[in-house]
């Protein structure tokens, strides 16, 4: 190691790379600003052609929730028909 | 009565020195403020024994010390010196991160790339100290306050300061905060401390998913140097926003994170042979650290002031500071300091979005670094 110098500087082109990396690291990181900024808008135009599915297999849960529903219901109601018609 | 002379001349009593003395209470020191302070326990716990480990001088021959081919510990150190521990903990820190935060308030990003700016003015400082340009680059990304991004440079760009280097940086960070405050403080008045944070909007679960993907798409296209860095990050991050690699995620943020951490603190400990490391470059190497944390922290706050003069809804300056990317340290030094003035002003949540950003900015300047010196 020599002593100190500004020269040092000059001949290792610190200034340029400062400059250039600082440029560099707040390109990438606008960069990702920006999309991040966009991505609900983005999602929000996607949702109307691909809507988001339900994550883990739930939607088909639901569904088999919703069908066991459907039954329980159509057995109420054919039960108290039932009642109906056999003048209980 | 030779047998017993001869094993006496063998016992570290002989062959140790008065630096390595001193480099054994300094591991002393880094134990005790683990235990006692807190100040990083997973980190400087590990380092203070490896350093005492390092500093017992065995016989020429005898392969124990990292610096010796074919010892145990040397097989381990190998991990340090090719650059292979910083990555696997990247990986562990994306599993672990909720970049939620960032995502609800983007605008927070650009304090993460500010604070990266004592990189680059210290690898300045440290040419006109006479550094070369690779060792100069090496010690200014001590300024990122992000260890593993410190320890994979070095090792790539200037390996006879790794040492140094890994020590000074994990000992700033452990020291986020005490170095932060009086500089936090004195760039901001009382009235911007107590500004408050609107609540971040909910993020979807889509959003979180995709984002990994597209910002590692946008950093490497930008700097392929950060791949290796910025990759594993992402790559954790999406293990665990995607719900369904939980084993794959669990295991990178515990027991892969916890593995690297031990063999990386220890290794790097047991690096610091008072022989090759109480040298006058160390000490330059320390106050050049200090310097670098200093300024990224200064310029986080002040371009959080900056963006002030141009936002309606102003942001609290302190959350400039978290943009060094000690995680969470940084961020929970801005909640500390921000509750000092106003008890009920929550910032930890709000501070976690810089705090994150600068994490990929310190890997971003690491990978520029890193592309430059490899492309000369």
């Amino acid at each position: 190691m020599s002593k100190f110098s500004y020269q040092h500087i000059i001949d290792g082109q610190g200034f340029e790379i400062s400059i250039a990396g600082i440029i560099i690291v707040f390109t990438a990181l606008i960069s990702i600003s920006l999309f991040i900024y966009f991505l609900p808008k983005i999602l929000n135009l996607l949702d109307k052609v691909l809507p988001e599915m339900s994550h883990n297999g739930h939607g088909h849960q639901q569904k088999t929730v919703k069908k066991k529903d459907d039954q329980g219901t159509i057995a109420a109601i054919a039960y108290a028909l039932h009642q109906g018609q056999s003048g209980k | 009565m030779d047998i017993l002379n001869n094993f006496l001349s063998t016992t570290g009593f002989a062959t140790m020195t008065a630096e390595n003395v001193i480099m054994i209470a300094i591991g002393c020191i880094f134990i005790s403020l683990a235990i006692i302070k807190n100040y990083e326990p997973l980190l400087l716990l590990p380092i203070g024994f490896g350093c005492i480990v390092g500093n017992i001088i065995s016989l020429e021959g005898m392969p124990v010390s990292v610096y010796d081919e074919g010892s145990v510990l040397n097989y381990i150190y190998a991990g340090v010196e090719y650059g292979v521990f910083p990555p696997l903990i990247f990986l562990g820190i994306g599993a672990m991160t909720d970049f939620s935060t960032m995502l609800s308030n983007p605008k927070l990003i650009l304090l993460g790339a500010a604070a990266q700016m004592g990189i680059f003015l210290t690898l300045i400082g440290a040419l006109y100290l006479g550094f070369t340009p690779q060792q100069a680059a090496s010690i200014g990304i001590i300024g990122g306050a992000d260890g593993p991004t410190a320890i994979f440079l070095s090792s790539q760009l200037a390996p006879e300061l790794l040492g140094a280097i890994a020590i000074a940086a994990y000992s700033y960070m452990a020291l986020v905060p005490i170095i932060q405050p009086p500089i936090m403080k004195l760039l901001t008045t009382k009235k911007e401390r107590l500004i408050r944070m609107k609540a971040p909007r909910q993020v979807s679960h889509r959003e979180k998913i995709i984002f990994p993907i597209v910002a590692f798409l946008i950093c490497a296209v930008i700097v392929p140097g950060s791949i290796v860095l910025i990759g594993m990050l992402f790559f954790g991050n999406l293990l665990k926003e995607s719900g369904v690699t939980e084993r794959l995620a669990e295991t990178a943020r515990h027991s892969l994170i916890d593995i690297v951490t031990i063999l990386l603190g220890f290794t790097v400990g047991a690096s610091t042979r008072a022989q090759d490391f109480l040298q006058e470059e160390s000490l330059l190497i320390f106050g050049l650290g200090a310097l670098a944390f200093s300024i990224s922290t200064a310029c986080g706050v002040l371009f959080a002031k900056f963006m002030n003069i141009f936002l309606k809804e102003k942001i609290n300056p302190l959350l400039g500071a978290a943009g060094v990317s000690a995680v969470p340290d940084s961020a929970r030094v801005v909640q500390h300091v921000g509750q000092k003035e106003d008890p009920h002003n929550f910032l930890l949540m709000h501070a976690m979005a810089p705090n994150v950003a600068g994490v990929i900015g310190s890997a971003v300047a690491a990978g520029v670094l890193w592309s430059h010196f490899i492309a000369k």
